[in-house]
């Protein structure tokens, strides 16, 4: 008998836990004795706490990605509003850690936008919202995605604490039990 | 972690739908403690925001100031300053204001599953906040 069910119901394989609706029939037909099924639960458990740190990471991941694509996004409205006014703007930027230094931006169609691996590509102020645009789209549905895999995962870990404390304890009263018509 | 099951004694059946409610309590209950955190955070930051906003009250509307975009600074009229704060401070209000729907909904809900559980588990279970 199997303490762990389909990989189905979310976008990461995890396998669910399988509810022990009758403890005393599941420790009946397993034919194992209550150390080995907490032992075999409790490695399940760990396995779900590994995916649980894993997601959590990517989670905080994106909360540090988001408001830096929308930072981007709110900087490219402003040379879009510059270039429309033909305005030059001054701007201090960061040269060292507290070191800033003056620089007039003219107004200017075009802007590099860091793509990571050392790459920063030139694209129309158009062309770099679209793409940020896209990109703070795919987080979020990311961002999304995440939270649902940590419900669902949530919902094994629980499921599978009850279940340890269950076959504990019927396994203390199992003990009880013999003890008492011994 | 520790708070959930744990004093689950066998002399009180599990049914599938318990184990659902046990579940649903603890997805919920993580989540509420999600939200308040962010919730905080952002009226921090509504906080500042209107510090600025207030600040700016003083200066002349022609004024330059320097406003950061991330890691630089772009020197904006008073005029366009206001402007940049006051769409940020409208982005932000809305934000706050979907989290405390949420918060609202969410405790309602953990107050109902709190009932339901109790009533059937009584001292068995236990399913307050363990700090």
């Amino acid at each position: 008998m199997s303490l762990e069910g389909e990989k189905t119901g979310n976008s990461l394989g995890i396998p669910k836990a399988i509810f022990l609706e009758d403890v005393d029939k599941f420790m009946a037909d397993g034919g194992k004795t209550a150390e080995e099924v907490l032992r075999k639960l409790e490695e399940l458990f760990q396995k779900y706490r590994v995916m649980e740190v894993n997601l959590l990471q990517k989670k905080e991941k994106l909360k540090v990605q988001i408001p830096d694509i929308k930072m981007s996004l709110d900087m490219i409205q402003l040379l879009k509003r510059n270039k429309e006014n033909e305005k030059t703007v001054e701007t201090d930027f960061i040269l060292a850690h507290n070191l800033y230094a003056r620089a007039e931006v003219p107004p200017s169609d075009k802007v590099g936008l860091w793509l990571g691996a050392n790459v920063m590509l030139e694209y129309t102020l158009e062309q770099a919202d679209d793409l940020l645009t896209k990109n703070l789209k795919q987080a979020n549905q990311s961002m999304e995605q995440t939270d649902s895999d940590l419900d669902f995962l949530k919902d094994q870990i629980t499921t599978t604490e009850v279940n340890m404390a269950r076959v504990y304890n019927w396994d203390v009263k199992r003990r009880q039990t013999l003890k008492a018509t011994a | 972690m520790s708070k959930k099951g744990q004093s689950l004694d066998d002399d009180v059946h599990i049914s599938y739908d318990d184990q659902a409610k046990i579940n649903k309590f603890a997805i919920n209950n993580t989540k509420l403690h999600d939200f308040q955190e962010d919730l905080a955070e952002k009226k921090k930051e509504l906080v500042n925001l209107n510090e600025a906003i207030d600040e700016l009250v003083i200066l002349d509307e022609t004024e330059i100031v320097p406003f950061q975009y991330g890691e630089i600074f772009a020197h904006l009229t008073v005029e366009e300053a206001n402007q940049e704060l006051e769409r940020s401070k409208q982005s932000l209000e809305g934000e706050i204001s979907s989290l405390e729907d949420r918060v609202t909904s969410i405790k309602k809900l953990l107050s109902d599953l709190k009932t339901q559980l109790y009533a059937k588990f009584g001292n068995k279970i236990n399913l307050e906040e363990s700090d």
